[in-house]
């Protein structure tokens, strides 16, 4: 039996959310009949969809992204790059 | 939420990749609007201001553009993207690039727990205030005590939908350290959240 511990760096890993068969069978168990580590998975779940929300719910302007559009073709064009780190390459 | 599935599909052609290459406009623009919002998006969420995210934005377009011929197809043109945009965003903040081998949060989860492994200091409740512009806007500023990979693992994940396989490539992590990545990040988070009295 696993205990509340484990459990919880299952969930806050994503372990739970790949798991399957068993693996995932044994955490769900633990749920059905733990209270504390059902509140810790549903505070994380909550957590993830109110930053969600944040992040879309104050998109930048259509004016403003068609500005940033131009300016990248038109620096693209131009052939002007902005120095930076390197990249690398998409190993 | 990001370029419709059809689209991100069309992009993984290598026929689309090799326009884009080649320099044509209308695959290269058609590339920058699936994209940009994203990028802007997750620029906002790893802590920029939104005219910061604007600028990092433009400039991890116009580096792709610029390094796009040393794109070799292995993985997805998204997933090259989001990993210049990383390590623009690191450039910007100069912040820790290094991820440290212990974290305090670790010791905080320690805590909360018995020896055995069984709950010590339970989580409590839930608040139903949660969903509150007011208590978002918290969670932004909790957010600011998570490093950066920290927080781009959480929303790129949260808030982006990526795979695990995606994010790993994009922040240059194993399976294992982005595991860890996300059990900080959400810790750090949910206990910031309790401390600041969102969950009375």
């Amino acid at each position: 039996m696993q205990n509340c511990k484990e459990i919880c760096r299952k969930i806050a890993s994503d372990e739970y959310a790949e798991a399957t068969g068993w693996e995932r069978l044994v955490v769900r168990f633990h749920l059905w009949r733990c209270k504390n580590c059902r509140c810790y998975e549903e505070q994380l779940r909550a957590m993830g969809a109110s930053m969600a929300q944040l992040l879309h719910e104050d998109p930048p302007a259509a004016t403003t992204l068609e500005r940033i559009e131009r300016a990248i073709l038109e620096n693209n064009a131009a052939g002007s790059h902005p120095s930076s780190a390197d990249p690398g390459s998409d190993r | 939420m990001n370029g419709s599935n059809t689209e991100h599909e069309t992009f993984r052609d290598p026929a689309f990749v090799e326009r884009v290459r080649s320099g044509e406009e209308e695959a290269t623009q058609a590339l920058i609007r699936a994209y940009l919002p994203q990028v802007v998006r997750a620029a906002r969420g790893a802590g920029l201001p939104a005219d910061a995210a604007e600028d990092v934005a433009q400039a991890t377009f116009l580096t792709f553009l610029n390094v796009v011929k040393r794109f070799e197809g292995r993985s997805h043109v998204r997933t090259f993207l989001f990993g210049i945009l990383y390590k623009k965003v690191a450039e910007k903040r100069r912040q820790q690039a290094r991820e440290r081998r212990t974290d305090s949060i670790d010791d905080v989860m320690e805590s909360r727990f018995r020896p055995d492994g069984r709950w010590h200091t339970p989580p409590r409740p839930i608040d139903e205030r949660f969903h509150d512009r007011e208590v978002r806007q918290q969670i932004d500023d909790c957010l600011e005590a998570l490093t950066l990979n920290q927080r781009m693992a959480f929303v790129l994940r949260e808030s982006e939908g990526l795979t695990t396989e995606e994010i790993c490539k994009i922040l240059d992590v194993s399976r294992t350290n982005l595991g860890v990545l996300l059990y900080r990040a959400r810790n750090r988070l949910r206990e910031c959240l309790e401390t600041e009295g969102v969950k009375p």
